[in-house]
């Protein structure tokens, strides 16, 4: 069963990348659609990443608010205001955040 | 419309594989410790090495695979699965639309075979080597093809070598492996808040899915992304429909890069 997944998994990919290769004109794609499209990205990654970061368990020792899951996403999400498309900083900060409140507290 | 230079035309398709794989090679060794990542992930998620490989081969796209291994992990039923990676790999359409025009022209095979490759790093260099050349038809198409051949081969290797050593990337657990897949979001995701609105839906869809969190099977996930991107469409229609009326205040640029 998870390999039958998978396979539906690569044939749903490969369908969205190809779709304007040869099947779709961009031309007829409805404007709702096309509108809806650029706010994909920013809403399911920040669906991921808020529930994950906050409901992630806190430290046994120290406070709960203290958890290095939210130190780090703060961390990264703050230089994300100056260097947003600066990918490597923000991922090293947010890391870096995380594993200072995490071994040092 | 474009007479190609006979002469100069094998040349042309050398360097564009050549600059292809120079241009490719940086993005190619960044992407290796989330290959690596993935391929412990899936190991310690109990995945067989087949699967895990297949996900590489067939899905070939990190944040998608890195989520469905974590779904399928939890028991997650099929279709949720298979509806999530829709989901996830929406963009992959935005990136097709925009290059639809550039390989109109090519036959079926190429078009399959770039489809296949178009991840996120490609789409950028691909958009990059087809503003250069301005419109004249050339050879871009081996240097889409070389470097999403490297990149292929990266990320087919990293797994490889993650599942293998997934036991030892294991005993360092408590290193918090799994809040850099969550740092590699953080780092996607400010780059798509180019406006106001695509914060604000970044914003809705986090507070939907922390409010939607208990529903079954990782459901909440796609019901807040759904709904986040429908408001956030519509609130870009009422602003298109204000701009057209005189004295509208004025408006910030629309999200696409």
């Amino acid at each position: 069963m998870t390999t039958v997944t998978i396979v539906l998994m690569g044939a749903v990919t490969f369908a969205l990348r190809f779709c304007f290769f040869g099947p779709l004109k961009p031309e007829r794609l409805p404007g709702g659609i096309e509108r809806a499209l650029p706010y994909v990205m920013p809403a399911v990654l920040m669906a991921i990443i808020v529930p994950s970061v906050v409901l992630a368990p806190a430290p046994d020792d120290g406070p709960g608010w203290l958890s290095p899951y939210l130190v780090g996403a703060l961390a990264g999400f703050g230089v994300g205001v100056f260097k947003k498309d600066n990918f490597f900083l923000v991922f090293a900060s947010a890391v870096a955040a995380f594993a200072l409140t995490k071994f040092l507290l | 419309m474009s007479t190609s230079s006979t002469p100069a035309r094998p040349v042309s398709r050398g360097r564009e594989v050549r600059t292809g794989l120079r241009d490719a090679t940086p993005l190619a060794l960044g992407a290796l410790p989330f290959g690596l990542l993935f391929g412990a992930v899936a190991q310690q998620a109990d995945l067989s090495l087949l699967d895990t490989m297949l996900l590489s081969a067939l899905v070939n796209g990190g944040s998608a695979q890195m989520i469905a291994t974590g779904l399928m992990a939890s028991g997650t039923v099929w279709f949720v699965v298979v509806a999530t990676c829709l989901v996830v790999n929406m963009r992959h359409v935005f990136y097709s639309a925009a290059l639809s025009a550039k390989v109109r022209h090519l036959p079926t095979l190429w078009r399959v075979v770039l489809a296949y490759g178009l991840i996120d790093a490609i789409y950028v260099l691909a958009a990059k080597r087809y503003e250069i050349a301005d419109g004249r038809r050339g050879q871009q198409h081996w240097y889409v093809l070389a470097a999403s051949l490297l990149m292929y081969v990266g990320w087919l290797s990293s797994t490889l070598v993650g599942f293998l050593f997934g036991k030892d990337v294991t005993r360092i657990d408590g290193l918090g492996l799994d809040f850099a897949i969550y740092a590699t979001y953080i780092g996607l995701v400010v780059s798509c808040f180019t406006s106001k609105r695509a914060v604000a839906a970044g914003l809705v869809g986090g507070a939907l899915a922390l409010a939607l969190h208990r529903l079954p099977y990782q459901s909440g996930l796609f019901c807040a992304t759904l709904a986040a991107t429908v408001t956030l469409a519509l609130w870009e229609g009422r602003a298109r429909a204000d701009d057209c009326t005189p004295g509208s205040p004025e408006q910030e640029p629309t999200a696409k890069g």
